[in-house]
């Protein structure tokens, strides 16, 4: 990989319980926290990329963070790859770099879901609106959920390779065990495989415990080819996405995260690096089943080992394969650029807890649209 | 109001009790549901009627429902089947404890159900097993 793209400064908006805020004003905090972590001004940064917000929906959510922030830079984007956009953006942001339309990008995503759910809790109960931009003409007839489209994957591993949901459940044990260390997480108390395991069934086999947290979020990372900034900024090794489509009666295998498999062999290709080199992985955990089919798709084991794998690995940071030291989605939040950031501070070995040891190679692995689209980005310290 | 006229050949054949796949005539794909092409690059695309026989390739018990409509039918078994044909689709497997669904069940369609605008769409039930011959003397 010849770019000379670096990310320079990470944010991450502080959410307080009790204190509900608009999302664009999380955005906004993160904004200012990441342009000021890298050294700059609202002035320096030329291009502006901010995810599509799920709940509180905005068709030019770019411009209404610029109105919150008081600034407009001459490159300003939304974009909207679900939870799994702010990996995407990273391919957006270096590609603008390359092609000299800006020289340092500032990628934002925000949401507010919990104070929309807590708000909304009468009318919609515990789930969030499925209309509008989650309808799916071929599934709601069905009574289509979240949940249950990634139980299908769960259904199908479990019955073609063993898995039970004791193995799932190690997932949310290590996830909790390391929010319960972050200061900052939504959920600090650890877990135990039996409190997943009789935790209320949602879509089986997957229970409470299994799924990600609803969250209110705000997070941001600034990407800099200007020699100058930032010394010692994270590198960008490799990236590689591929997509199924948007409806899980697109998946080809169900036991099987084939878009994760081709895109993480793009970045590891780009990169000229191998899963046994990585450090650190942040894996997108929407649920358990996700990391396990995600762990395999990526190759830290073989298909249908991801049971075994996580019953002998240990995730935490001095174990066989670092995962999410800071919580994920099980824990730390249900937001979706802390996998990025929390990379960067790995990275540069700035992480308030949960520290891997000389990490130099950390992998992100977005996953959107259950299992079906995925975006890999390799990123490499140069302390 | 619009109208998704890709899928009306379904809807239609749905509202005969009819299961109807698309397929394309250039190389005999079948696909559920529609789109505009097929994967092979052409755009020959035809209906067919499906046998209705299919096999579950997963299925999950849901028990936490979209709406309240789907609440009163809870829990219920979301089921990915792939038919005979080779189409695949999202349904739900009825006439039978969903906790009782296997991934490798053999199903077939049936048209009971219909949506909030009277639309039916085909559910599938277990293929009836076959009885055991009786009579032990019998040649």
């Amino acid at each position: 990989m010849t770019s000379t793209a670096r990310i320079t400064g990470v944010g991450d908006a502080r959410i307080e319980k009790g204190r509900l805020r608009r999302g664009v004003e999380l955005g906004a905090e993160a904004a200012l926290a990441a342009v000021a972590d890298a050294g700059l001004a609202l002035a320096d940064v030329d291009a502006l990329l901010v995810e599509s917000p799920d709940v509180e929906q905005h068709h030019m959510a770019h411009l209404a963070l610029c109105d919150t922030l008081g600034w407009t830079p001459p490159f300003a984007l939304s974009t909207g790859a679900g939870g799994s956009t702010p990996f995407a953006n990273v391919t957006v942001a270096t590609s603008l770099l390359a092609a000299g339309v800006a020289e340092r990008v500032l990628v934002v995503d925000y949401d507010a879901r919990r104070s929309f759910r807590k708000a909304n809790r009468e009318r919609l109960g515990a789930n969030l609106p499925r209309g509008g931009g989650h309808a799916s003409f071929w599934e709601d007839p069905y009574g289509a959920t979240g949940p249950a489209k990634f139980a299908l994957n769960a259904s199908a591993h479990m019955a073609r390779y063993g898995t039970t949901r004791a193995d799932l459940a190690r997932v949310t044990v290590a996830a909790r065990a390391a929010g319960a260390q972050r200061p900052g997480a939504q959920l600090r108390e650890p877990v135990t495989l039996d409190d997943v395991l009789s935790s209320e069934p949602i879509a089986e086999p997957l229970h409470k415990l299994d799924c990600c947290l609803i969250s209110d979020f705000g997070s941001a990372y600034v990407v800099s080819n200007v020699p100058g900034d930032a010394p010692g900024g994270v590198e960008i090794l490799g990236l590689g996405q591929h997509h199924g489509g948007y409806a899980v009666y697109r998946t080809e295998e169900y036991g099987r995260a084939v878009d994760v498999e081709r895109a993480a062999q793009q970045a590891f290709g780009q990169a000229g690096l191998s899963p046994g080199e990585v450090d650190v992985a942040l894996v997108y955990d929407s649920f358990t089943i996700t990391v396990l089919l995600g762990l395999e798709a990526i190759g830290f084991c073989g298909p249908g080992e991801g049971g075994a794998f996580l019953r002998e690995t240990g995730l935490g940071p001095s174990g066989g394969l670092p995962l999410n030291p800071h919580g994920g989605q099980l824990s730390y939040s249900g937001g979706h650029g802390h996998f990025v950031t929390e990379a960067v501070r790995q990275l540069r070995g700035t992480a308030p807890s949960g520290q891997v040891p000389d990490a130099e190679v950390a992998l992100c692995q977005g996953m959107a649209a259950g299992v079906l689209s995925a975006y890999t980005v390799l990123l490499g310290g140069t302390r | 109001m619009s109208v998704h006229e890709l899928a009306a050949p379904f809807l239609d054949g749905a509202r005969e009790g009819r299961l109807m796949v698309q397929r394309c005539a250039g190389c005999g794909h079948a696909q559920l549901p529609p789109a505009m092409t097929c994967p092979c690059g052409r755009a020959e695309l035809e209906w067919v009627e499906s046998s209705g026989r299919g096999t579950v390739l997963a299925v999950s018990v849901v028990h936490r429902a979209p709406t309240e409509e789907h609440a009163a039918r809870a829990p219920y078994a979301y089921a990915a089947v792939r038919l005979e044909e080779g189409a695949q689709m999202i349904t739900n497997v009825v006439g039978v404890d969903p906790s009782d669904v296997t991934v490798g069940m053999d199903v077939e369609a049936v048209f009971e159900r219909e949506d909030a605008a009277g639309q039916p769409w085909p559910d599938f039930r277990p293929v009836a097993a076959v009885s055991p011959h009786h009579g032990k003397d019998q040649a």
